[in-house]
């Protein structure tokens, strides 16, 4: 009853709080930045960002000057909102809410509880990986065909001991703009030996037939059992569903993310995200861009062009280059790739089960239940 | 459920005012006993229904040896009654006699369902057994004055609070003993007037367990003489703090969950009436209009006969200058299409996270459904059940026939009375929408799937205890 009614105010802080901010930032946090701290820890390949923001948090704690208790806590408060206030990543939620559970719990001294942080962040999280791949790699059969989005450090160290196994197994790695992180995966799972091809993010419909698997790794699980994870993460899921692929996902359970998005939108957004929803219409046509832009003047024109060329407007092989020529003047802009989500939101219907350091793989729902089971107490 | 059920209605009807100058009288003038009438109401029931189906023969109603038994005790009776009343029974009495009919298989499925009853107010009052407040409130139940689940429960336990106030233990009994057996027939009066429902009976059962902890810490460290005292100010206290707790600031934190869901310039869907909704709706467009003017968002009242309970939603939501649009359940597909949130209240949540709730709300979590659009049952932790129930005929309530028929706009269609014996008008006042239909439940722990609440259900064993 009593987190209950605490509860609303700490998913998102109030308007009230966030003018206050400015104010408690100049009172306190002297000589410690934490975003820098948590920056600091996140460029370090190891550390996912729930781990990175526990890493600040603890770090914080160690450079605190803070006498009481109470001091301790609204510095740590503080904090909190100010990582979740600039990090757009949801991790960071993950991570500040876990570790808020954690202190809140913790009977011991602030010596001791660093400590634990600590160890936690270096020892306890790194194990959690490997458990996953434990049990993850037993799903994988000999000769699997896997597709995988972007980059997850969770599914590569499976597929690396699923390698490890002597297990024959070839991946579909998908590009992943505009971050093209699945070159990242390509480049680590062919060096350590396995047959690895990228895949266009939108020929992903393409492959699915000859995939066996989707392994899908993720930013946060949410409460309705939904991983939020880099966007294309969805249409990877939904495509796998209508071909009838199994998806498992693999996610830490310091992942789990106390959060009920109702659609796409409904992910709690950083502050200076908030007011411009990712991919909105602009206010007012560029008209003049527009004329610049576009070498076609008439509509009809256009759609015949770039769509459906007639049969006697050119042979095969002329088309295809004249739209690469279109396409070579027509590149995204910058402001258009600033447009883009970062995330989306995979919904648990088109997830097979979650596979957790918290034993046998979860089934979304039951996500869910653990979650509420947690925070309800 | 043919015109003998709509029998009862009209007295309950006429016995609104909880006064005993309100009874039906008799031919002669004078007030008919409550005896006389159940006996007359029961022949006319019993002659009404005819030979009923063999396989769920209700007792005393076994054969068409009983109904002809009682006709001739009902005409027997006060030779007159209202004309209606004696056609009614004339009719029947013809039809008990003619070769029996073939039964309506109708009649089967829901028999079993509570039809509304009349409440026997000036018995009640009689017996100096029942508490006036009780009585008042147990007949603005009835009557359909108070509705909701929510507004009952809170009914129900500030009756019982008077209840407490103006109880005094008899010497020599043991208070909380003698207060269990002193507010039980309270308890079963109201079941009489309407069945509990989820959130009553669950704060009913909570209040039995208050009382019986009561005994159980009825410690010797408290002095005997201001025993009663004090433990009067201990129930009340209890009650006042369950109110609290469940009801108020459950409300409170439900609203603040759901209105962060709702941005600007989505089309909500509400369906009839829900305090939680209605509450949710208010703070949100308030605290949109503060933080900029001209954000706003509106809101799609889908409604429906017989009860039209979506009018008060809208009355409410367009009195704080919230766009409203007003449609009835025929067109809340076409209100649905371009819909982002549909919100729906509830009677109660059962443990498969299968919402019970107002007749016609499946509808729209299905139609919801089918366009995408989430839906959000707002409900209270305490109208938690733990029942599964697999339809709605499973636990249900039937309304009076009479609101279902009379259509106020079109008198011709209107059908003549008695109703044919082959006509049942059905007018369940519930319906069950299946969890596969419910995308979130927001409770006062926050927003969590259907499939979450024997979670929660498990918790709040301790929570509402």
């Amino acid at each position: 009853m009593t987190t209950a009614t605490t509860s609303p105010a700490s998913p998102t802080p109030g308007p009230s709080a966030l003018m206050g901010q400015p104010l408690a930032a100049a009172r306190q946090s002297k000589d410690f930045d934490v975003v820098v701290a948590y920056q600091k820890a996140l460029s370090d390949e190891k550390y996912p960002h729930p781990i990175a923001a526990i890493l600040a948090l603890v770090e914080l704690m160690e450079a605190s000057t803070a006498s009481t208790i109470s001091g301790l806590a609204m510095e740590l408060t503080h904090a909190r909102r100010t990582l979740i206030d600039t990090q757009p990543s949801l991790g960071v939620r993950a991570g500040c809410q876990l570790w808020e559970r954690f202190v809140a719990a913790y009977g011991g001294g602030e010596r001791s509880l660093i400590a634990q942080g600590r160890s936690f962040c270096s020892v306890t999280a790194p194990q959690f990986r490997e458990k996953i791949a434990k049990t993850a790699v037993d799903f994988i059969r000999d000769d699997c065909v896997i597709l995988t989005h972007s980059y997850s450090r969770t599914v590569i160290q499976t597929i690396l001991r699923a390698h490890k196994q002597h297990k024959r197994i070839s991946v579909y790695v998908t590009e992943a703009r505009p971050g093209c992180l699945g070159m990242r995966t390509h480049q680590i799972l062919t060096a350590a030996g396995i047959p690895c091809t990228v895949v266009l993010d939108s020929a992903v419909g393409y492959v699915m037939e000859r995939v066996d698997m989707v392994l899908l790794g993720c930013e946060a699980v949410v409460e309705s059992g939904a991983l939020v994870s880099s966007v294309g993460t969805y249409q990877v899921a939904l495509v796998a569903k209508a071909n009838q692929k199994p998806v498992y996902a693999l996610a830490e359970s310091y992942k789990f993310l106390r959060h009920y998005p109702l659609s796409q939108t409904d992910l709690p957004m950083p502050r200076q995200m908030r007011d411009h929803l990712p991919l909105s219409f602009a206010a007012e046509l560029p008209g003049a861009n527009l004329a610049a832009n576009f070498p076609m003047t008439t509509p009809s024109h256009s759609r015949r062009a770039s769509i459906d060329p007639e049969p006697g407007f050119a042979s095969g092989t002329t088309t295809p280059s004249r739209a690469a020529i279109i396409a070579k003047d027509l590149k995204m802009s910058k402001e258009m790739e600033d447009l883009q989500p970062p995330f989306d939101v995979t919904y648990p219907e088109l997830v097979e089960f979650i596979i957790t350091d918290l034993g046998s793989p979860l089934s979304p729902t039951s996500v869910s239940q653990y979650l509420v089971a947690q925070f309800s107490e | 459920m043919s015109s003998a059920t709509s029998t009862p209605q009209k007295a309950t009807d006429s016995a609104s005012p909880p006064s005993v100058g309100a009874t039906p009288t008799g031919p002669t003038g004078k007030p008919m006993t409550a005896k006389e009438l159940k006996k007359m109401k029961r022949a006319a029931q019993v002659a009404a229904r005819g030979p009923p189906a063999v396989d769920h023969a209700a007792p005393g109603l076994a054969s068409p040896n009983a109904s002809a038994a009682a006709s001739p005790a009902a005409s027997a009776g006060p030779s007159g009654g209202t004309s209606r009343h004696r056609r009614g029974i004339a009719a029947a009495a013809a039809a008990a006699s003619a070769p029996p009919p073939p039964p309506n298989p109708a009649h089967q499925f829901f028999s079993h369902l509570p039809v509304p009853r009349d409440p026997h107010t000036p018995d009640a009052l009689a017996s100096d057994k029942i508490h006036p407040v009780v009585v008042r409130l147990g007949v603005l139940i009835a009557q359909g004055t108070l509705r909701g689940a929510s507004a009952r429960t809170l009914g129900v336990l500030e009756a019982f609070r008077e209840v407490v106030h103006d109880y005094e233990c008899p010497p020599k009994a043991v208070f909380w003993k003698d207060f269990s057996s002193h507010i039980s027939p309270m308890i079963a009066y109201l079941e009489t007037c309407r069945p509990k429902g989820v959130g009553v009976g669950n704060a009913i059962r909570w209040f039995k367990g208050v009382i019986t902890r009561l005994g159980e810490d009825d410690g010797d460290h408290i002095p005997v003489a201001t025993a009663e005292a004090s433990q009067k100010a201990y129930l009340t206290e209890a009650i006042n703090s369950y109110i609290q707790d469940n009801i108020i600031v459950a409300g409170q934190v439900i609203a603040d969950f759901a209105k962060e869901k709702i941005k600007a310039g989505d089309t909500v869907v509400v369906y009839a009436r829900s305090s939680v909704v209605e509450r949710s709706l208010l703070e949100a467009y308030r605290d949109m209009q503060a933080r900029s003017p001209p954000a706003s968002f509106s809101v799609v009242v889908v409604d429906s006969r017989p009860l039209h309970e979506g009018r008060t939603t809208l009355a409410t939501l367009s009195a704080a200058g919230i766009p409203c649009m007003y449609t009835l359940l025929p067109l809340a597909s076409t209100a649905l299409s371009r819909a982002s949130l549909v919100l729906l209240g509830g009677s109660s949540l059962n443990s498969d996270g299968a919402l019970h709730s107002r007749a016609g709300t499946a509808v729209v979590a299905m139609l919801a459904k089918e366009h995408r659009v989430p839906v959000v049952a707002c409900i209270e932790a305490f109208k938690l059940s733990e029942r599964v129930g697999l339809d709605d005929l499973a636990s249900n309530e039937v309304g009076t026939p009479d609101s279902l028929l009379n259509i106020p706009t079109a008198r011709a269609l209107e059908l003549p009375k008695p109703l044919p014996k082959n006509l049942i008008p059905l007018h369940l006042l519930y319906d069950l929408t299946p969890p596969d239909h419910i995308t979130a439940v927001c409770t006062e722990v926050g927003f969590i799937p259907p499939s979450s609440v024997p979670t929660l259900l498990s918790k709040g064993a301790g929570l509402s205890a």
